[in-house]
């Protein structure tokens, strides 16, 4: 598991994010002294914002990093507790398995009816199929972590 | 069930599992999901997902969140935010509280670059909170500072949700934003007294002073002369037109780099690091923000925030007193609401009753924006305090513990402004 | 009549006779648009007519701010029946729409939006339908909002003035901005007023409706009428939220999206149209209007691009030569006839074939 996170957050570490700074900051600088602004600058770097946004999603359940509110984490340190967080992890996963089909189901439509962006062309479905799959191994980070939580107290 | 009862189980269920510890994003999400299943069937609900999925992670606004994030990680691994602070931590040291101070008018200055209080945070929060710790501040106050002074971002302009404001209210942005500095101005001088009072939080400070002044001034050199550069090539090119704020980020990321790089400040490991904790962190406020939209958009089909609204202004009052009032119902919306849904929800029904009351409408703008600073601090969704925690792991309790003494000067600034309403006006109108 | 004698039930012509005594239907209709902005006014009102003439039989409920879907999600939204029936805009989609871009292309949609409306609407079954049906829903209908215009800090009256100059254009075709030798920037409109504030523009080329709420005006010192490219709101209807409809409400609902369309238009392109020149004067912009021999210069600098376009699409086996025929024609019999003309017209002899028609 770890490797596959590492692997697709490297990508989108160290290519796709220098990518979208680079082009922000490039479309500026071709602006003026070309005046020459990229045509489809602004749907590209939309559709990189949203695979820089997406891509750490499963190296984020893994490394159990979400933003949560630990007020009661505290009582959750006995067996009890590590059952508790086992659940946690289940429900999170189930929550994350449902954003996955859901993408899914869009990213079929947008296939179907050709959706694609405004001034390039480039199709949305892979990009919808990416975030489906980022959401999908966010959900079996979740629940590799909660099969540890489990495990690590019976 | 009729829809007003399923609002109201669904936000309850929601803040529950918040509580209990399932991660915020997910836990808005997911109650936004079920309920809105409830209500117009799960097909639809499963495609709201992918939809707010997909319209908030290719928002071209938000391009600006990840790439301040990028800035300030890249600041923070190279170690110029070092220097930074302890240039101003020996320029106030003889004030009660000065790095704190120095933090609060910091944060300030980056809210003259940036109308993201998300990217303020992100900032502020890998530059100042581990260099207060360090020196002698409780975590407590360190993140507080950072979480409530980031919020300065907002009001001070350039402001993402006054320009949001400005077209939905149909009211000038440029008024707004010019309205908004003196508000601003008072609240960072709030959130300054706020830091200097609270004398236990740094009591440890002074006592590591003495080792810091042995370093010889010109090491810091290269942290301050970087800083400021950066800071007018962004600000510098934003006021003279170069480029959007949007576009300003991406500028800033060049130029970190650039400085960094030429002055052997970072390495391809500290590189790797900043990219990928960026990316990170973006990933965990992605969650919150699309959960949120999922949550408003199942509410708005409950009209459950119609309802609490008419509650005020059906209230036989004062307009001084059903603006408390109303700004009391913004503290709960706030603490249990996404700031941009909470605009989205309640402007069409709250702008005609401060209209009747006799506010100017840019009042009213500048009166919500300080609003929803608050409602990014309160437990238990505080956006700002979970971008926070994420940036520096600093439990989200303790910083909800330190920000009231905050949360309560903005509430302060909040009544000075329903009493004083010259505040906001009389800036626009005078450049008028 | 007028749209006001429509809205009060006082024009017989209009008014349907509804057989139908079955439950209630609601619909949901959503758009990007502020709830207490222009055009869902109009929006608000004709949708208490359609609830009053039909006995309270047929409800939209509303949802606008983009509380249901963001705006260039219309299309996914309406096909996906999140929403029942919404504003779906053309402009957002890079395909599936090529003849219905031809109103976003220099000087082809008429410069009377009244009557420009119309024309859409009537040559919406030969050309417009089956792209809508394409995409998964059906036909609503196009309303022309207005033809762009320019406002800048610097007089312009010919495309020699433009030339060279950095110019915020939303939806401006690049080929016509290749043509006339500027540089556009597409900038999200909350960032607008900053950047022309801050001097990243030179001008902006927009409608009033967008100078208007964005406040253009407090910064520009000129408008040109120029009548460039076409403003217009789109929507589209979910088929089932449509076949689901009683058979008896089916007709009063099709007849009722060309009278709203001709209401909204005529809000936006005559009457919000004369209060916005007046709110440019009043905030001292200088009105340009252009003689016939300007207004040539223009037409001459952008011929080439709509030719080209034609033959690109002529090649690809689409009608476009005669679809900007057939608006030729159809501006020249209905160009110079005012609102109430039109409305008459509509009202009177409404479009066939937009929608399926009942069984
Ligand atoms: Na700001
Ligand atoms: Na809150």
């Amino acid at each position: 598991m770890q490797r596959i996170v590492d692997f697709l957050e490297g990508w989108v570490a160290y290519l796709l994010l220098p990518a979208l700074a680079v082009l922000v900051g490039v479309d500026v600088v071709l602006r003026y002294i070309l005046n020459l602004p990229l045509r489809w600058g602004n749907d590209v770097k939309e559709l990189l914002l949203l695979l820089v946004v997406v891509g750490a999603l499963p190296g984020v359940s893994l490394a159990d990093q979400h933003i949560r509110v630990g007020l009661f984490d505290r009582f959750f340190r006995n067996r009890a507790g590590s059952l508790w967080v086992a659940l946690r992890h289940v429900l999170t996963g189930i929550a994350a398995l449902a954003v996955g089909y859901a993408v899914l189901l869009m990213a079929l439509d947008m296939h179907r009816y050709g959706d694609r962006a405004e001034m390039i062309a480039i199709s949305f479905w892979p990009f919808a199929a990416f975030v489906a799959l980022a959401a999908t191994l966010s959900a079996l980070a979740e629940f590799v972590r909660a099969a540890r939580a489990f495990a690590g107290n019976t | 069930m009729d829809p007003l009862t399923l609002g109201i189980v669904v936000m309850v269920g929601m803040l529950v599992v918040v509580m209990l510890g399932l991660p915020v994003g997910y836990a808005l999400l997911g109650a936004g999901t079920i309920g809105y299943a409830v209500l117009s069937g799960p097909s639809q609900a499963f495609t709201q997902i992918g939809l707010a999925l997909w319209d908030n992670g290719t928002n071209f606004l938000f391009i600006a969140v990840p790439l301040f994030i990028l800035m300030g990680q890249l600041i923070f691994h190279a170690g110029l935010a070092e220097d930074i602070f302890a240039l101003a931590q020996r320029a106030l040291r003889r004030l009660p509280g000065g790095l704190g101070v120095s933090t609060v008018l910091a944060s300030a200055g980056f809210g003259a670059v940036t109308g993201s209080s998300v990217a303020a945070v992100a900032t502020m929060g890998n530059i100042a909170v581990p260099q207060m710790i360090k020196r002698g501040y409780s975590d407590r106050l360190s993140a507080a500072t950072v979480a409530s002074a980031a919020t300065l971002a907002i009001i001070i302009p350039p402001s993402v949700p006054l320009v949001i404001y400005g077209v939905w209210s149909e009211t000038s942005i440029g008024a707004l934003f010019i309205a908004g500095i003196v508000p601003g101005v008072i609240l960072m001088l709030a959130f300054i007294a706020t830091v200097m009072i609270q004398r236990r939080q740094y009591a440890a400070a002074s006592s590591q002073l003495i080792e810091e002044l042995g370093r010889p001034l010109s090491s810091h050199a290269v942290g301050l002369i970087s800083v400021v550069v950066i800071f007018v090539i962004v600000i510098g090119g934003i006021y003279a037109g170069m480029f959007t704020p949007t576009e300003a980020s991406g500028i800033g990321v060049l130029s970190v780099l650039a400085i960094a790089l030429a002055s052997r400040r970072l390495n391809l490991a500290m590189m790797r690091s900043a990219l990928k904790e960026t990316i990170r962190t973006s990933a965990a406020i992605f969650l919150i923000l699309t959960g949120g939209i999922i949550l408003s958009r199942f509410l708005v089909q409950t009209r459950l925030t119609n309802a609490v609204v008419g509650l005020v202004s059906d209230l036989d009052a004062s307009p001084q007193m059903i603006l408390l009032a109303l700004a009391l119902v913004y503290l709960l919306l706030g603490a249990i609401m996404d700031t941009f849904g909470m605009l989205i929800l309640t402007l069409p029904l709250v702008l005609p009753i401060t209209l009747a009351l006799g506010y100017d409408p840019i009042w009213t703008g500048i009166y919500l924006t300080i609003l929803m600073e608050i409602a990014m601090l309160t437990p238990p969704i505080g956006l700002n305090v979970f971008v926070l925690e994420r940036a520096t792991g600093v439990p989200a309790a303790r910083i909800f513990a330190g920000v009231w003494p905050f949360v309560v000067a903005a509430l302060a600034v909040v009544v000075l402004l329903i009493y004083v309403p010259q505040l906001a006006t009389w800036l626009p109108q005078t450049m008028r | 009549f007028t749209v006001a004698d429509w809205l009060a039930h006082e024009v017989p012509a209009a008014e349907p006779q509804v057989a139908y005594d079955g439950d209630p239907v609601t619909l949901k209709f959503s758009s990007p648009n502020p709830a207490a902005s222009l055009v869902p006014e109009v929006w608000a009102k004709g949708f208490t007519w359609l609830k009053e003439a039909t006995d309270g039989k047929l409800v939209i409920e509303e949802y606008h701010g983009g509380t249901l879907h963001a705006a260039a999600d219309g299309w996914r939204a309406v096909r996906n029946r999140v929403s029942d029936y919404a504003a779906c805009y053309t402009s957002y989609e890079g395909s599936g729409f090529p003849l219905h871009k031809a109103i976003e292309l220099p000087f082809v949609t008429p410069a009377n939006p009244v009557a420009a409306t119309r024309i859409l609407q009537e040559l919406a079954p030969k050309y417009f339908v089956p792209e809508w049906e394409s995409r998964g829903v059906l036909y609503g209908y196009t309303v022309i909002a207005g033809v762009s215009d320019i406002m800048s800090n610097k007089p312009i009256r010919t495309p020699d003035d433009l030339r060279g100059l950095r110019v915020i254009a939303q939806g401006f075709p690049p080929e016509a901005a290749e043509a006339l030798g500027i540089t556009t920037l597409n900038i999200p409109f909350p960032e607008i007023y900053t950047a022309f504030q801050q001097g990243i523009a030179d001008a902006v080329i927009w409608v009033d409706p967008g100078f208007v709420p964005f406040k253009i005006y407090e910064l520009a010192k000129f408008h040109t009428s120029l009548g460039l490219t076409a403003q217009h709101i789109d929507t589209c209807i979910n088929r089932d939220a449509y076949a689901g409809l009683p058979d008896e409400l089916k007709p009063v609902f099709g007849r009722f999206q060309q009278n709203i369309a001709h209401a909204v238009s005529q809000r936006l392109g005559v009457e919000f149209r004369e209060q916005a020149l007046k709110t440019y004067a009043d905030n001292g912009v200088e009105l340009i209007e252009l003689n016939a021999e300007e207004k040539q210069t223009w037409r001459t600098a952008l011929e080439p691009v709509l030719e080209a376009w034609v033959e690109a699409r002529e090649a690809e086996g689409l009608p476009a030569r005669e679809l900007i025929d057939d608006i030729r024609r159809l501006e020249a019999e209905y160009g110079d006839k005012s609102a109430e003309e039109i409305f008459e017209l509509t009202v009177n002899s409404p479009v066939e074939g937009l929608l399926p028609a009942a069984q």
